[in-house]
This record gives structure tokens, sequence and C-alpha cells, in this order.
């Protein structure tokens, strides 16, 4: 159903938007270079590009399908979520966490590790092993259930911050300004 | 090229749209039109420019609506990502991309951010350096003083594939420890 649309795309790039669509039906949107579909339960949104980005962990293979849900990371705790994996992505003003990766079940897992990691302390050489272990183990009877959904409830958490500029800053600045101008 | 971007903008918020105008009289036509966002491709200095129809609200350093996100490839050491979340949260950082991203509702202010966590990320500057100097120059900005760090990017920006990427390491479970138990003279 995709063909027209990844036409000219690399392979895996091709399959994973198949996959994609043969799960969520159509793209919601489309370009020559990214299929979105959004509000696919229980992601906010999957994103495939044709640009694949090599990544070597856990095993080498090639990241070109994006899940992303709704979930908050305290500050403390985003320096582990960034060991744990390059290819998983914290956006805290939108609270949106994401992972990228070849597959959906690779994703799936990547996000139950980092809920693990910044929800439940768990520490980065545990996650990375169980991740390891997990693709290892995944087409055998031991396969690991965090490969085949999400462990937790997304939730919404947007994080805003706080204005630094008030009045009083303003009231300065200009003046400083109107100084400066008047000398010049 | 103005026509066909009004109908792609026609249905966006009239802040979205004035947006990708901007982006379109400096870059020229976008190279991607989706319902929800436009892409312009190595929209020199930028990697990558994408203005978005929704976009979320952003208070720092003043109430705002983040549409536009600037790209650049920018290797971002590991012991840093933390530091820059807690500068911006309206940065991203895409390791295994070897990309940051700096999203506001100005071109000159998502400069101001990306120069600002390069000096982060290089030790010039700590967070609360990196927070004052931001809250400082966005209020110069918006009263129209004529800034370096508002004006472009303030380093050279690498070229794409200028090996930014971090492709990460695989696992390895059963690596040799440093120093072999038997080199130690001790038997089990």
């Amino acid at each position: 159903m995709t063909a027209p649309m990844t036409e000219g795309w690399p392979a895996s790039a091709a399959a994973a938007a198949r996959i994609a669509t043969e799960r969520y039906g159509p793209p919601d949107e489309a370009s020559h270079n990214t299929l979105i579909w959004h509000d696919r339960a229980p992601w906010k949104r999957v994103v495939v590009s044709r640009t694949m980005v090599p990544h070597r962990f856990p095993r080498e293979h090639l990241d070109v399908v994006r899940h992303v849900v709704d979930h908050p990371v305290p500050a403390d705790r985003i320096g582990d979520l960034a060991r744990f994996s390059g290819s998983v992505v914290y956006d805290r003003t939108r609270g949106e966490l994401s992972s990228h990766c070849e597959n959906e079940e690779g994703n799936i897992l990547a996000l139950n590790l980092a809920h693990d990691v910044v929800a439940h302390g768990m520490d980065v050489e545990s996650a990375r092993r169980r991740c390891h272990e997990a693709i290892e183990t995944r087409d055998s009877p031991d396969r690991d259930p965090y490969l085949d959904a999400l462990t937790f409830e997304p939730g919404h958490a947007p994080d805003p911050d706080e204005a630094t500029i008030d009045g009083d800053l303003q009231d300065r600045l200009r003046q400083a300004l109107g100084a400066t101008d008047h000398k010049s | 090229m103005t026509d066909t971007l009004e109908r792609m903008v026609g249905d966006w918020p009239p802040e979205a749209g004035e947006a990708a105008r901007r982006t379109a009289e400096r870059y020229g036509p976008p190279d991607e039109t989706m319902p929800s966002r436009l892409v312009w491709n190595h929209a020199r200095p930028w990697k990558r420019v994408v203005v978005n129809r929704d976009a979320p609200e952003h208070r720092f350093p003043q109430p705002h609506q983040d549409r536009i996100e600037g790209w650049i490839d920018l290797a971002v050491p590991l012991e840093s990502a933390a530091d820059l979340a807690a500068f911006n949260g309206s940065i991203r950082v895409e390791r295994t991309r070897g990309e940051l991203a700096a999203s506001c509702d100005v071109e000159a202010v998502n400069f101001l951010a990306v120069n600002l966590a390069h000096d982060l990320v290089t030790g010039r500057i700590d967070v609360d350096e990196a927070r004052r100097e931001y809250t400082e120059m966005v209020a110069g900005h918006l009263l129209g003083r004529t800034q370096p760090y508002t004006s472009g990017i303030a380093f050279e920006p690498l070229t794409a594939g200028a090996g930014t990427a971090d492709a990460g390491e695989p696992f390895a479970p059963y690596a040799m420890p440093a120093v072999p138990p038997r080199a130690s003279g001790r038997r089990p």
C-alpha cells in the first residue's frame, strides 16, 4: 500500500513503512522522505524515514522507525537515559520520549527499559544487559515480554519551564540600550 | 511559490503560517511538505529547518510557542546531555544521528540557543550562566539589539557526515577483565 510513497527508498526503510501500514493503516502524513502516523495507541506518533541511521547497540542495525510516547523524565535521570541508548531521545518541553530502531519491537523494548531507568532507578548497565539479552533470545521460548507491549501507561508530561524575563529586566535593558544609543 | 505556500499553510494558526512565510523568504520553497510540517534541507547554516503547525508552549525565557526547529550537526558528550536539558528544554539531542536541534518561535533565538549549547558542551559556561546569558540576550533581541549570538551560528558548524554521528557500542556481555585473574598470582 505504501509502495508509491516509498519508491526509491532503501529496502529496510521501505519494509518498515510497509509493516507500519499493515499495522496502522495508511499514514496520516507523507513526504518523499518521511511517513507519519498520529495517535495510534499506544503511540502518540510513529515516524518512518527514508534516511537510515547506523546504530550498534545492542547489536548492529539501522534505525529507520521512531515510536513516540508522552513520558516525563526527571532532571536527575537524563544522564542515565543518554548512557542507556543514543537512540532514545527526550524532548523536555513536549514531554515526549521516543526510540528510534529497526522495528517496533526494538522500540517497545527500549522504551520499557528507558522507563525502568528513569522511573524505577534501574542502573544503566542492567538496562543495557537486558536489552542485549532480549534481542539475542527474541526467537526463543525465553522471549522477553518487554519486546511485546509497553509495561507503563504513557502520561501527559510537557515541561514548559518558567519565564525569566520580567518587567524589571526589560526596564533595565531598555535603559541600558537607551544609554548606549545616546552615546553612539 | 507564494500561492503554493499559502495553500500549504492556509489552515494553519496565523503565527505558524507567519513562521513558514519568514522561513520561505529566507530559504526558498520547502523541500518537504506535509499537512503539519514543512522541511527545508540544507538551509545553510542549518542542516535542516522545520516549521510545525502544532507547537508546544514554552515559557523560557518568556512565553512563546516553539514553531521553528533549527538542526545542526554537533557531537554532544554523554555527560552534557543533562546540562543541555537543564539549560533549555527545547534543545533536543539525537546522539546516534549526531544532531542537535533548538526550537523557538524565531530563528534568531534558535541561533542563540545552539551557540550557548555549544558553549555549554565545550565548557565555556555552566547551566546557570547559559540560562542567564540566554535570558539577557533574548531580552536584548526583543528590544532590537544586534548581537552576534542571535545573528548566526558563532562557531563553525560541521557539514553533514563530518563525524558527529555516534553509533554507540554493542553490548559486550563477556568482556575480558583488564587484568586476567591468573595474572594476579591468585588461583581460585
